[in-house]
């Protein structure tokens, strides 16, 4: 598959959070803008690791939320220490403000963003985001009345219009049924493809999933007579041909795959 | 204590009050207090990915975001101010009310008045309840719209 690795958006250079214990440990990886020939699309990676293994914390770190202890998260091309504000988040529980409606919790994104709209473009906007996102008829509704799906959409939907570029999704695939989950992969893909420099950063246990969206993986566990977790596998999927087949996840080799990786997490 | 307040205030009506804030006033706080402490801190975070600051951070999850809650922990120390009304004109009878009237005809043993005043204490009290639960229907339409499964 003919791709090109430019220039680093976003590094993780010795990343450790100490609390009464190592969590992390020397957590250092690199996210790389990657172009293929006529196709124009973002990156989407994740960061497997098992349950408690520290996923949330290097999460909160890579969002600019969480100081470590060690090491830095830079971003961008000019690759500034990151900032709260300049990574998106999906979390779990898809939290959106329950006192506004969707189109609010929408146009709240953007008030903020480094591009300014008039009141007309927003809900222009808003419009043509929320039909590709198939949320058109719950703009009038609130986030109580949504499903867990809809929410999840609306949170991710959210995220891009402030204008964030790298987005970090905690779990998504968790608690959702196989037709989903296969919605959801659809959905991450269509948001890759929105504009070159997206990138999706996938935190999560859930190895199938993960790999079969990524292009890029990183495993994070613990290393034996080592305290914390760090990256101990960098999988490139590109490489092993396994990136960006809708069907990855009938492929024989892809779950002989998935098979092995489980047992390193 | 009601000596100290009889002094403090000018006459029956500003006393009656008074005692019904006293009373009521640490029920309010602590309610409002555990609203605050319940609050999601992924609430602020989500704020801050959208880039508000600590103000708006503040206006949008602790006022307009609870604004909701707040209404109902009143509604609900309504309720126990309500309840307090009788003790509180028990107290300080020189203004007359609802619970001088009570107390008075318990004393001559008007059995009648007494049983009268408590279903009209009753029948005011979920009156001002079904109207405080109006308020907070059309005021917060998100408390009442049906929850999607």
């Amino acid at each position: 598959m003919t791709h090109t690795r430019n220039e680093i958006i976003l590094s993780a250079e010795g990343v450790g959070i100490t609390y009464d214990r190592v969590i992390l440990r020397d957590v250092t990886f690199q996210v790389h803008n990657i172009t293929r020939p006529e196709v124009y699309q973002g990156q989407v990676l994740s960061l497997i690791g098992r349950s408690g293994i520290g996923k949330t914390q290097l999460f909160k770190i890579l969002a600019g939320m969480l100081k470590p202890t060690t090491g830095t998260v830079r971003i961008g091309l000019d690759l500034h220490p990151v900032q709260a504000g300049e990574v998106g988040i999906v979390p779990q529980n898809y939290l959106l403000f329950r006192h506004r409606t969707v189109q609010q919790n929408l146009g709240i994104a953007m008030e903020r963003s480094e591009k300014k709209r008039t009141e007309a473009e927003t809900k222009e906007v808003i419009k043509e985001h929320s039909e590709l996102f198939q949320l058109t008829e719950h703009l009038a509704k609130y986030p109580s009345q949504l499903s867990g799906g809809q929410r999840q959409r609306v949170s991710i939907l959210q995220q891009i219009l402030t204008g964030t570029k790298t987005i970090l999704l905690d779990e998504p695939f968790s608690g959702l049924d196989v037709l989903m989950v296969d919605k959801v992969i659809e959905l991450l893909v269509k948001v890759s493809l929105m504009d070159e420099h997206n990138t999706l950063i996938i935190v999560s246990h859930d190895v199938e999933n993960a790999l079969a969206i990524s292009d890029t993986a990183f495993i994070l566990a613990a290393q034996q007579g080592k305290p914390g977790a760090t990256i101990t596998e960098t999988i490139d999927l590109i490489g092993l041909g396994m990136a960006w087949e809708k069907d990855i996840r009938q492929n024989a080799r892809f779950r002989e795959f998935t098979e092995q990786i489980k047992h390193k997490i | 204590m009601i000596f100290l307040f009889t002094l403090l205030t000018q006459n029956g009506s500003q006393l009656k009050i008074s005692l019904l804030i006293f009373g009521i006033v640490p029920f309010f706080i602590t309610s409002l207090l555990s609203i605050i402490a319940d609050i999601d801190k992924q609430e602020a975070e989500l704020c801050k990915t959208l880039r508000m600051g600590p103000w708006r951070t503040l206006w949008e999850v602790v006022i307009v975001g609870r604004l909701d809650q707040v209404l109902e922990v009143m509604r609900q120390n309504f309720a126990i101010a309500w309840m307090m009304i009788t003790m509180v004109e028990g107290l300080s009878m020189s203004e007359g009310g609802l619970g001088t009237m009570l107390i008075k005809s318990n004393k001559y043993i008007d059995m009648d008045t007494v049983f009268a005043l408590l279903i009209i204490i009753f029948l005011v009290g979920l009156f001002f309840d079904w109207l405080l639960g109006r308020l907070r229907a059309w005021l917060f339409p998100y408390t009442s719209v049906q929850t999607a499964k």
